[in-house]
C-alpha cells in the first residue's frame, strides 16, 4: 500500500520535471508579487515591516490558490483520473500521493523563496525561523483545501476564478493564525499558541481533505 | 469456468439526460462471460456516455446497471474487474512507453514485474521506442501503448471506446486475436467502434444508440 | 419513519406533501411578523445607552441567527445527498443556498446601519461583522458554482460537497476571527459580549426568531416546488397538473 503511494508521489515528480521550466512559475509569482507593495503601499522600513507578515502571507495564499488549480488539470485532460478509479487501492491513499507530489513541487520552494521575500519586506531576521515553521505547517493545509476546490472546478471551463471563491475564505484561519506568529515573534512576543493551531489545522486537513477530494474527483467525472 | 456463472453485467432502464437532451432510455441488456456487447451509434448518440455508466464513473438518469446481481455502486470488488481504454487513455505524454506501463502495472495492484511489461512492449511493437516519450510517439504508437495496457491488468471486463483509431491494418490484426482469447478466456469485451472488428459473430452482442 | 422518510424522497409526493404545508406556514409567518413587529417597535422600552436605534436588533439578530441555522440545513441536506442520493435533498442544497445568502446579507446590511449610530461607521472590522461576511463567501461561492454547472443533478452535488466541508470550517474560520479580533481591538469584545438582554426585549426578539424561522421553510417549500415543477415539466404528473389548473 505504502508502495503505490510512493509510486504515485515518483511518477508525478518524474512528470513535473520532465516540464521543468514549470517548475519557477510558483516562485517567480511570488517575486514578482512582492516587488509590488513596497512600489504600491511606501518603501518605508518601518511601515513595511509593520505590513509585512501579512504581505508575505497573502502573497503565500495567492501563490497557492494559483498553483493548486492545475493540479488535476492534466490527469482530467489525459483521462489518468479514470484510471485511479479502477486501482483497487483506496482512492483517497492514491489522492493523497499526488497532493504530497504537489506540495513537494510548489510547497517545498516557498520554504527557500518567503524567507528571502520577507527580508526584501524588512522583516527581522530575529523572525525569520518562525516565519519558516509557519510556511512548513501552512502551505500543506492550502494544497490539500485548495485540491478540494481544484477537484470540484477541474472540469469547468473559467474555473480559475470559482476557486478562488470557494477556496480563499477557507484559507483564512491559515492567514490568520500564520500572520499573527510571524508579528508576534517580530514582538518578541510567544507563538507557540499560534503554532499549535496551524499543527492542529494541519493534522485536521491531513485526516478530512484526502476523502473530500476523492469525493469530488468522483463527482467531477461523473 | 462453472463458478464464473454468476459473473453477468445486466442493465436496465437505463436512461441517460445530458443537459436538456435525452441521449438514451429505457436501455437493458445481459453479457455474461465470454460475450462482446458491441455499441454501435452516430456521433453524440452517448455511446461513451453509455460506456462511462457501465464502468461507474457516472450515474444514469434512471435505471442500474448490476454485476453478480449488485448494483455496481455498491459491488466492493467491481472496479477491480475493469480495464478501460477511453478517447483519453491515460496515458502520459511526459513519460516513456516503458515509464507509462509500468506506472499501470503497479495502479492495478501487481508488483512491479518489469520483464512482464518488457514483453508487452515488445507484444504491440513498440520496443524499439521503450524509452522514448511517449508525447514524441505518432498517434496510432500512443494508441498502441494504451491499448498494451490490457494485457497487463488481467481484468474481466475490457471497456473500450473507440479502440482502433488510427491503428494500421497489421495491428487491428493482431489486436483482434487478442479479444479473442480473452473472450475465449471467459472475459467480457464492451466496445465502441467505427471501423469493422472481426469477432466470433456468435459472441457478439449488438446494440444500436440513436 | 423510514419509509416515511423514504416516501417524502419522492419529487411527486414531496410536492403534494409540501403543499399542504404552505398555507400553515405563509399564515404563521404574517401573524408572528406583525406581532413581533408592533411589540419590537412599539411595545418594547427604548434602549437606556442607544435609544431607539437597538431596535434594529429585532431584524438584525434573527436574520444573523438564520444565516447559521441555514448553513446547517444546507450541509445536513448536502450529506444526504451524496449519501443517498435522494433528489429532494439535492433541491434543499441549491435553494438553501440563496436563501441563506439572503438572510446573511440582510444581516450584513442591517449590521452596518446599526454600527453608523453605534460606533460612528458603517463598518468595523468587529468578529461578528466579519464572521458574516465571510459567511456570505461561501455562500457566494456555493451559488456560484452551483450556476456554473449546467448538469443540475452534478451541479447539486458539487454544491453538497462545499456546504459539508464549510459546515466543518464555520467554527474553525469563527473561532479564528474571534481570536484575531481580541487580537486587535480589545475594547470591542465589551461591545459584543451583551449583557444579558431584558425580558422585555427578548420576548419580541424570540418571536421575531420565530417568525424568522417559520419564514425560512415557507420560503424553502415554495421555492423547492417551484424547482420540482421546473425539473418534472417533461413528466406525465405535472403535465396533468398543469392541465388541471
Amino acid at each position: 500500500m505504502l508502495n503505490v503511494f510512493l509510486t504515485v508521489i515518483r511518477r508525478d515528480l518524474l512528470v513535473a520535471f520532465r516540464r521543468r521550466a514549470e517548475l519557477m512559475n510558483p516562485v517567480l509569482f511570488y517575486v514578482i508579487v512582492t516587488t509590488l507593495f513596497p512600489l504600491g503601499v511606501s518603501p518605508d522600513v518601518h511601515f513595511l515591516s509593520q505590513l509585512a507578515p501579512g504581505l508575505v502571507w497573502v502573497t503565500t495564499l495567492l501563490a497557492a490558490l494559483i498553483s493548486v488549480e492545475s493540479i488535476f488539470r492534466q490527469d482530467f485532460e489525459d483521462g489518468s483520473i479514470e484510471q485511479l478509479f479502477l486501482s483497487p487501492h483506496p482512492i483517497s491513499l492514491l489522492i493523497f500521493g499526488k497532493v504530497v507530489a504537489h506540495w513537494l513541487i510548489t510547497g517545498v520552494p516557498m520554504l527557500g523563496i518567503v524567507p528571502l521575500m520577507a527580508l526584501l519586506l524588512h522583516i527581522p531576521g530575529q523572525a525569520l525561523p518562525v516565519l519558516w515553521v509557519t510556511i512548513l505547517l501552512g502551505t500543506p493545509i492550502l494544497s490539500l483545501v485548495g485540491a478540494i476546490g481544484a477537484a470540484l472546478t477541474a472540469g469547468l471551463r473559467g474555473g480559475g476564478m470559482l476557486l478562488g471563491m470557494l477556496v480563499l475564505p477557507l484559507y483564512i484561519p491559515v492567514l490568520i493564525f500564520a500572520s499573527s506568529a510571524v508579528s508576534a515573534s517580530m514582538d518578541g512576543l510567544a507563538v507557540s499558541g499560534q503554532l499549535a493551531m496551524l499543527g492542529a489545522g494541519l493534522i485536521l486537513a491531513l485526516i478530512l481533505a484526502p476523502f473530500a477530494i476523492s469525493a469530488s474527483l468522483r463527482i467531477s467525472m461523473g | 469456468m462453472h463458478t464464473q456463472a454468476a459473473s453477468v453485467l445486466r442493465a436496465h432502464g437505463l436512461k441517460c439526460v445530458r443537459g436538456s437532451t435525452e441521449l438514451f432510455s429505457n436501455l437493458g441488456f445481459t453479457i455474461e462471460s465470454g460475450e462482446t456487447l458491441l455499441v454501435q451509434g452516430n456521433n453524440g448518440s452517448g455511446k461513451t456516455s453509455l460506456l462511462r455508466i457501465l464502468c461507474g464513473f457516472s450515474y444514469p438518469s434512471e435505471g442500474e446497471v448490476t454485476w453478480c446481481d449488485e448494483s455496481i455502486y455498491k459491488h466492493e470488488g467491481f472496479r477491480q474487474q475493469i480495464s478501460y481504454v477511453g478517447h483519453q487513455s491515460g496515458v502520459k505524454l511526459d513519460l516513456t512507453v516503458l515509464e507509462n506501463l509500468l506506472f499501470m502495472q503497479r495502479l492495478t495492484g501487481s508488483d512491479g514485474n518489469e520483464s512482464e511489461v518488457k514483453e508487452v512492449v515488445r507484444a504491440v511493437g513498440l520496443f524499439k521506442q521503450r524509452d522514448v516519450l511517449v508525447g514524441k510517439l505518432s498517434a496510432g504508437q500512443k494508441r498502441r501503448v494504451a491499448l498494451a495496457k490490457l494485457q497487463l491488468e488481467h481484468r474481466a471486463i475490457w471497456v473500450l471506446d473507440e479502440p482502433l483509431t488510427a491503428l494500421d491494418k497489421e495491428f487491428i490484426g493482431k489486436f483482434e486475436l487478442n479479444l479473442e482469447n480473452h473472450l475465449d478466456r471467459q472475459g467480457i469485451l464492451i466496445v465502441t467502434t467505427h471501423r469493422e472488428l472481426k469477432l466470433p459473430e456468435h459472441r457478439v452482442k449488438r446494440i444500436a444508440l440513436s | 419513519m423510514w419509509n416515511y422518510l423514504r416516501k417524502l424522497s419522492s419529487l411527486k409526493y414531496y410536492y403534494e406533501w409540501s403543499g399542504k404545508w404552505v398555507p400553515w406556514l405563509t399564515g404563521f409567518t404574517v401573524v408572528l411578523m406583525i406581532v413581533g413587529f408592533y411589540w419590537g417597535l412599539f411595545v418594547a422600552p427604548a434602549d437606556y445607552q442607544q435609544g431607539e436605534s437597538y431596535r434594529i436588533i429585532f431584524v438584525h439578530v434573527p436574520a444573523a441567527w438564520m444565516s447559521m441555522f441555514v448553513y446547517v440545513v444546507m450541509a445536513v441536506a448536502g450529506f444526504i445527498a451524496l449519501v443517498w442520493r435522494t433528489k429532494v435533498s439535492e433541491i434543499v442544497v441549491s435553494e438553501c443556498a440563496v436563501i441563506g445568502a439572503m438572510f446573511t446579507a440582510l444581516a450584513l446590511i442591517t449590521g452596518m446601519l446599526w454600527g453608523k449610530p453605534t460606533w460612528g461607521t458603517y463598518w468595523q472590522w468587529d468578529a461578528r461583522l466579519t464572521s458574516e461576511l465571510i459567511l456570505l463567501f461561501l455562500y457566494l461561492g456555493i451559488i456560484a458554482i452551483h450556476s456554473a454547472i449546467e448538469d443540475s443533478r452534478v451541479a447539486a452535488r458539487v454544491a453538497s460537497i462545499l456546504a459539508v466541508t464549510g459546515v466543518i470550517n464555520i467554527p474553525i474560520i469563527h473561532y479564528s476571527v474571534t481570536w484575531w479580533s481580541s487580537l486587535h481591538q480589545p475594547n470591542m469584545q465589551l461591545l459584543s459580549k451583551s449583557p444579558s438582554v431584558h425580558p422585555s426585549m427578548l420576548y419580541p426578539l424570540l418571536v421575531m426568531a420565530a417568525a424568522f424561522q417559520v419564514y425560512f421553510f415557507g420560503l424553502l417549500f415554495i421555492r423547492m416546488r417551484n424547482e420540482i415543477l421546473y425539473r418534472e415539466r417533461l413528466t406525465n404528473w405535472v403535465k396533468k397538473l398543469l392541465a388541471r389548473n
